[in-house]
């Protein structure tokens, strides 16, 4: 069972990974580096609680908060970037991210240990080592899973909101449109960090979740495949409404696992079904109209509008 | 139908079809065949990099265990509780990346019930799968995993000392390089300057330089002459190879593995740099390095657990029958290494005195774990003696190998010395 | 590891002969880094074709690279066929994938948004590459096999710098590559609907261009150039691996990201600079954070700079 557990709590992680694109993806700010802010709430979280004797929750969301610090550190800079040219400067900055992480070392030297596992804290390119708060603490994978997805939840309600309310109408219209939102008065800079900002906050959460399940990280684990895949995740579950990433990423971990009895062939399927996905539903699995059919199933026929572009 | 409704339509079909699918294989995952002990078989799960990164070491350690698991069937099993018992491996693939290792290790110690885990050996993630074990043993505070696990890699250093329930049969590397920089000292020394290169992003081989050949080197109270990195996808080696020249370089530590070893040591023969000695690690141990590297490669002296051309009769017929699966002419040491560590599973399984029932589960795994720790004078199947130290890691002799003529041939032993 | 080590160059060198030596290995290290930097650009070309006729960043531009890799392998280590003959195969090779491409990911997308297309081709990349390194790994029991180059050990000699054949080779082929584009690109009708559509596709259509037609042939060109690339990568390393297409594909894209995309100057800016700064950088500063210098590079150039170091000022469409 604590198989399933294991992965239910992956699963979080990505769904939560897959949230922080979405965020900032809300104002047409399309990121492939959230792998960056994931990393630096992973470090973060981490060395917390191996070295800080931090409590759990309280190293998350420092972490949450590290991850905030540093999108706001590309974030302002990169702001008059538009489109893709945003969407590269964050693949830059995840990759320089992921170089200093790999060479990162500080923390202190261990009593005991075996040659060559004589440092608590990261070392550099050996990776750090001993991340055992859930063993340590006796939390089983169970109730870590269900910490994952009480954050999950969190944010969920979190975006719910989000999505009832002005803001995400602003983030829509800037999306849209720059200049009709600058003209009818949105401080559209502001909007636009804020969402970002937002992205790696969430980023950094689910890198420090991760962290402590994977209970050994390195530089190399945060490579641009990770900030491809969480774009991936938002882009195939739809990227119109909040429900997108949340299918979008529970889909596309769990999927792979439950293909493992085919092991051999799992991820061509993976690949297969993404092309699929996107083939016959290239505004992703979740449109817009297609939550405004759900949700007000009343509804006259006339106000169930087609979404005349993708996203 | 309009065309929209039809593509909409023929997009729910497809739809409808991948749900279907999903369901049945996801039906087929949670059904396992569950083949528990108490059916006559001992489970032993065995996870791998079968594909992606790891698979030149991945596929001849797996092979080396279906080999060793093939031939224990053959004979009928292991005598458990005044019966035999057969062996089933279950082999997962962990495609050397550790969100995939994590629950794999997770499914065969609480899914499988897996007596004993082998692997995984790609250190990256052994490291992860070994953080989920308990870190000390009888630590009630301690909610890890219980189950022992033994790598027949991870070469890299330090791994074990993540739990007590980890163990490992790789060859202690400290001790290796040691061993094997004094031997070159004494034949073909002094040397005056002593040089290395490290594969910068590669876990194992920055640890290799930083637990065993810098303390080597410390030891000799000798600074590195030069030290350069690369990464294992580089393309491109002039510049650190110039370093290394213009260092004048006669005593060259490659830590490094076998793509970036091709490309260094093809440009060092361009470039003309010749170092009187060259030692590297268990990266060096692959036939790319001949095919690819040719002349280039000739004279790299690496350290070696198990080599073909030991005396041994058993290692031989382990040659013959990797080559019938595999065709390769040349076995490299994780076939060895995995079949070996089978072996040492099934010593510890049979002294355990095991009951092998799903009530005795959990003592089993402890009993085997007290074994397992406890292997001493072990005959190895390739003629030398094993224990297992303090740290859990199986100490064994150590031998050298150097590519001369195209070949990896077996240079020194402890026995006779240096061969040639 | 000594970080003193690695920023003073040689200690045990004194004097007169260690600025001598300086001065030519920084010499001999931009040249390198030039001439290596080409088949970056190479495989930039190919993505900053489609990114600027299409604005899709066609992730699937590695399996191309890497098809191109064993194409020419197959031909120049097995077959034994000369080097302009493996080059075509390659070449056509890749351009075959391309064709997969358009027809795949970008045709039936053409009406969606850009990331769609983009996602496609991660999708048609993993599945690919999987499937290669299947048939791949059913062949070979290696990681990599080798790449006979014709051109090994040979180099021309100017003084103490040395040049080697082969990147000299790539250099060359390259060069002829980025010339015959650029025909093709400012002298052919065909060249003349593509800047259109790299304009505007409505534009295009209204002028009546066979929009659909001229942008197979884009994907069919990028991909022969990533199969070039591919082909030029493995020989001038001596081995072809399944992986090498992933890697190659974030070397080129940077390249793209460095000159400016979409430009094709920019691609080959790009994509030297980005060889003798990675050189460079580990000839003169610390290896350990060659990747990081670069990538602070690509950033600062990102916002000084967003049209990249060749490409032209983009008017704002306001």
């Amino acid at each position: 069972m604590s198989y399933w557990f294991t992965i239910a709590a992956l699963t979080g992680i990505n769904v939560l990974l897959a949230y922080s694109v979405y965020a900032s993806f809300m104002s047409g700010q399309v990121s492939i580096g959230q792998a960056a802010f994931f990393g630096v709430g992973a470090y973060v979280g981490a060395s917390l609680t191996v070295l800080g004797g931090f409590d759990l929750i309280s190293a998350v969301l420092v972490a949450g908060f590290a991850g905030a610090a540093a999108s706001l550190f590309v974030g302002v800079p990169t702001l008059r970037l538009k489109g893709y040219h945003f969407t590269i400067a964050t693949v830059a900055f995840a990759e320089a991210v992921r170089v200093i992480l790999h060479n990162l070392k500080y923390g202190r030297p261990r009593s005991s240990g075996n040659v060559g596992d004589q440092w608590l804290g990261p070392d550099g390119a050996t990776g750090f080592r001993h991340i055992a708060y859930l063993n340590e603490n006796g939390i089983t994978t169970g109730q870590y899973a269900l910490i994952v997805w009480v954050i999950v939840v969190i944010v969920v309600i979190g975006f719910f909101l989000v999505e009832r309310s002005r803001i995400a109408r602003i983030l829509r219209t800037i999306e849209e449109d720059e200049v009709v939102a600058r003209a009818i008065g949105i401080p559209v800079a502001r909007y636009k960090v804020a969402a970002f900002v937002c992205g790696g906050f969430i980023a950094g959460m689910s890198g420090a979740l991760y962290a402590h399940l994977l209970t050994f990280i390195s530089g190399g684990d945060f490579i641009i495949h990770l900030s491809t895949i969480a774009l991936a995740y938002v882009v195939i579950g739809g990227g119109q409404t909040m429900w997108g990433p949340l299918l979008g990423a529970i889909l596309f971990t769990v999927l792979p696992e439950t293909l493992r009895p085919i092991k051999d062939f799992r991820i061509e399927l993976f690949g297969l079904l993404i092309i699929l996905v996107m083939l016959f539903r290239p505004t992703g699995m979740i449109s817009a109209a297609a939550v405004r059919r759900w949700s007000t199933p009343w509804a006259p026929k006339a106000q169930r509008k087609r979404p005349t572009e993708a996203f | 139908m309009s065309k929209r409704q039809k593509a909409e339509f023929q997009a729910i079909k497809a739809f409808g079809l991948a749900g279907a699918l999903a369901v049945t294989l996801s039906s087929a995952a949670t059904s396992p065949a569950r083949a528990f002990q108490d059916e006559g078989t001992i489970i032993l799960c065995s996870i791998e990099p079968l594909s992606g990164i790891g698979t030149s070491f991945g596929q001849p350690n797996y092979l080396g265990k279906v080999i060793a698991v093939d031939e224990i069937n053959a004979e009928g099993g292991i005598e458990v509780d005044g019966k035999k018992m057969k062996i089933k491996l279950i082999s997962e693939d962990d495609q050397a990346k550790p969100d995939q290792g994590v629950p794999l290790f997770r499914k065969c110690a609480e899914s499988d019930n897996a007596l004993v885990i082998t692997g995984t050996q790609y250190s990256r993630v052994t490291e992860s799968m070994w953080g989920l074990l308990q870190k000390k043993l009888d630590d009630p505070k301690d909610g890890g995993l219980q189950v022992p696990s033994m790598s027949f890699l991870s070469m890299k250093a330090g791994v074990t000392g993540v739990s007590e329930w980890a163990f490992r049969n790789a060859g202690d590397e400290p001790a290796q390089h040691e061993l094997a920089i004094k031997l070159m000292e004494e034949r073909y020394g002094p040397f005056k300057n002593y040089s290395g290169a490290v594969e910068a992003n590669e876990g194992h081989s920055v640890a290799a330089w930083k637990a065993a050949y810098t303390p080597a080197l410390d030891r000799r109270n000798i600074k590195a002459t030069e030290y350069v990195e690369w990464y294992e996808t580089d393309r491109d080696f002039s510049v650190q190879i110039r370093k290394l020249k213009r260092a004048n370089t006669d005593f060259f530590i490659l830590s490094s593995h076998l793509q970036a070893n091709v490309g260094a040591m093809l440009e060092a023969q361009r470039q003309g740099f010749k170092p009187k000695t060259i030692i590297s690690h268990i990266g060096s141990d692959a036939a790319e390095m001949v095919e690819l590297g040719k002349q280039s490669t000739e004279g790299i002296v690496f350290p070696t657990a198990i080599h073909m051309a030991f005396p041994a009769p058993k290692v031989k017929w382990l040659a013959d029958e990797y080559k019938k699966r595999t065709k390769e002419t040349y076995m490299p040491q994780f076939v060895g290494l995995g079949y070996e560590g089978i072996m040492i599973v099934k010593e510890a399984i049979v002294k355990a005195g095991i009951k092998n029932r799903p009530e005795t589960l959990a003592a089993d795994r402890r009993k085997v774990r007290d074994q397992l720790a406890a292997i001493r004078d072990y005959k190895s199947f390739a003629g030398m003696t094993l224990n297992m130290n303090a740290n859990r890691d199986i100490v064994r002799p150590v031998y050298l190998v150097k590519i001369t003529g195209g070949d990896f041939k077996l240079y020194w032993t402890p026995e006779k010395g240096f061969l040639f | 590891m000594p970080p003193d080590a690695l920023l003073s160059p040689t200690p045990h060198m004194r004097g007169v002969d260690q600025m001598y030596f300086f001065a030519l290995d920084l010499t001999q290290t931009t040249i390198d880094g030039l001439l290596f930097g080409s088949t970056y650009a190479l495989v930039a070309i190919g993505f900053t074709l489609i990114w600027g006729l299409l604005r899709i960043l066609n992730l699937a531009h590695g399996v191309t690279v890497m098809v191109g890799m064993f194409a020419g392998m197959l031909s120049a280590s097995i077959l034994g066929l000369p080097f302009y003959v493996g080059i075509l195969i390659a070449m056509s090779s890749g351009a075959f994938i391309g064709f997969l491409i358009d027809r795949i990911c970008y045709r039936p997308l053409r009406n969606a948004h850009e990331l769609v297309p983009m996602i496609a081709t991660l999708g048609f990349w993993i599945l690919i590459e999987e499937v290669f390194i299947k048939i791949y790994s059913h062949f070979w029991f290696r990681d990599y096999v080798p790449f006979a180059n014709p051109f090994d050990g040979i180099g021309i000699d100017i003084g103490e710098i040395r040049l080697r054949t082969d990147y000299l080779v790539t250099l060359a082929v390259a060069a002829l590559l980025v010339v015959a584009l650029y025909f093709l690109i400012y002298r052919t009708r065909l060249g003349l609907a593509m800047r259109m559509i790299a304009e505007d596709h409505d534009i295009g259509n209204l002028m009546g261009v066979p929009v659909g037609k001229v942008l197979t042939i884009a994907f069919l060109l990028s991909a022969a150039y990533g199969g070039a690339a591919g082909y030029l990568l493995g020989m001038t390393a001596n081995l072809a691996g399944p992986y090498a297409g992933s890697q190659a594909v974030v070397k080129g894209l940077f390249s793209m990201i460095l000159g400016g995309a979409g430009s094709i100057p920019g691609a080959i800016v790009g994509g030297l600079t980005l060889g003798v700064l990675e050189l460079q950088s580990s000839f003169l500063f610390s290896f350990a954070y060659r990747d990081a210098i670069v990538m602070l590079a690509l950033f600062i150039v990102l916002i000084v700079r967003p049209q990249g170091l060749a490409g032209k000022r983009m008017a704002d469409r306001i």
